[in-house]
């Protein structure tokens, strides 16, 4: 097998974010948050990722507006469920892409979830990325509403995880 | 015969379900291992739990110096203190988001019935005025919930915000209020005051609908 990588590369921080998307009947908003940390064991015969785990800080997500940050760390209760975790219990490489399953504790609620990971060389970088869509209501979340209409139960996740070597 | 063939596949299975529930539980070991290094802990940021920027009015309540700055007695916990203050401000606002909508409602019925005495129904003056009372009510219960509200998580916008619009038309709209209270309080001896009775009025009511309209999560 072609050896893509010739040691275990390196989580790149600057490059990885997790970004979700709300939907409210009057407009949509994204939040950023370029601050994930990241493990990751590495297959090194095949170079291929063996496991990954992903902590994110609620408190880190940026939408661009303080106001709508200050309001998600209130209707997530971010002090009493600060971080996002996702620790992976399989990942398999098929020539259709990499799926990926794992636990996700979301809001003080442990999920199963699967997706499917897209892998791609931008120069010397390794990008994984993918999304996937989460209902605010299976993690327990009260949905919050803005002139008596709740936002969409539906979210969407999208992230980019980065290495390089 | 049969009966031996059954109990050894039935001994099978059960060594098969073991070996099955034993890899499941290494894979999962092994992933919260993986987990476990990422959760060190870590020093909560104090913005977190004690915001330093917050409006003079919160200030006034829920600052160091505050009418509220022993609510909580001898708790030092911050962390659950901040929670608490949290939940308050949740529902203040949701309070905040139904009295402006009742005001709003009360202020278009009040501008059905002020043009009716315009014209000249006098009939309506009662009516005109027991609704402005109310709705003064709701506007003070609302302005309350909105003014008062334990200090938000974040203040990092620095440039115009659907949030900083929402307040500059609160100004615009507060102004109006007053304005339009000041002179029905002298309409009784001056009636060329009136139209200006009347400006204010719609003023208050368009920029508090606009309030309402430029707010976003």
């Amino acid at each position: 097998m072609v050896s893509l990588f010739f040691q275990s590369p390196n989580y790149e921080a600057s490059t990885s974010s997790v970004t979700y998307s709300m939907v409210h009947k009057l407009h949509k908003w994204q939040g950023v948050s370029k601050d994930l940390k990241v493990a990751t064991k590495w297959n090194e015969q095949k170079n291929e990722i063996e496991q990954i785990s992903i902590v994110v800080n609620v408190s880190t997500f940026n939408s661009g507006l303080s106001s709508r940050d200050s309001h998600m760390m209130e209707v997530l209760d971010g002090l009493t469920y600060p971080r996002i975790l996702f620790s992976s219990s399989s990942v398999q490489y098929t020539p259709e892409g990499i799926f990926v399953k794992g636990k996700l504790q979301f809001h003080g609620v442990e999920r199963m979830i699967e997706t499917k990971v897209k892998l791609e060389k931008v120069n010397r970088r390794w990008v994984f990325s993918g999304s996937l869509p989460i209902l605010l209501e299976d993690y327990k979340v009260e949905r919050p509403s803005l002139l008596f209409v709740k936002v969409d139960n539906k979210i969407q996740i999208d992230f980019q995880v980065a290495y390089n070597n | 015969m049969t009966y031996n063939y059954l109990k050894y596949k039935s001994l099978v299975k059960v060594f098969f379900i073991f070996i099955l529930i034993g890899s499941q539980n290494k894979v999962q070991a092994q992933t919260d291992s993986l987990l476990q290094t990422l959760l060190v802990d870590e020093k909560i940021d104090s913005q977190l739990i004690a915001p330093k920027k917050m409006l003079f009015t919160q200030q006034l309540i829920w600052g160091e110096k505050g009418i509220f700055k022993n609510r909580y007695g001898n708790t030092q916990d911050l962390v659950e203190r901040r929670k608490i203050d949290l939940r308050i401000r949740r529902k203040m606002l949701q309070l905040h988001q139904i009295g402006g909508f009742v005001t709003l409602g009360g202020m278009v019925a009040q501008g059905i019935i002020g043009s009716q005495l315009y014209k000249g129904s006098y009939q309506l003056k009662e009516t005109h005025e027991k609704l402005g009372a109310a709705i003064n009510l709701s506007y003070g219960f609302t302005a309350i919930n909105g003014l008062f509200t334990p200090p938000s998580t974040f203040k990092r916008d620095k440039k115009l915000t659907s949030i900083r619009l929402h307040k500059w038309l609160a100004i615009a709209h507060m102004s109006g209020m007053l304005a339009t209270n000041i002179l029905a309080s002298q309409i009784e001896n001056n009636y060329a005051l009136k139209p200006y009775h009347r400006a204010a009025a719609y003023t208050s009511f368009v920029s508090l609908a606009a309030a309402m309209v430029v707010i976003k999560f």
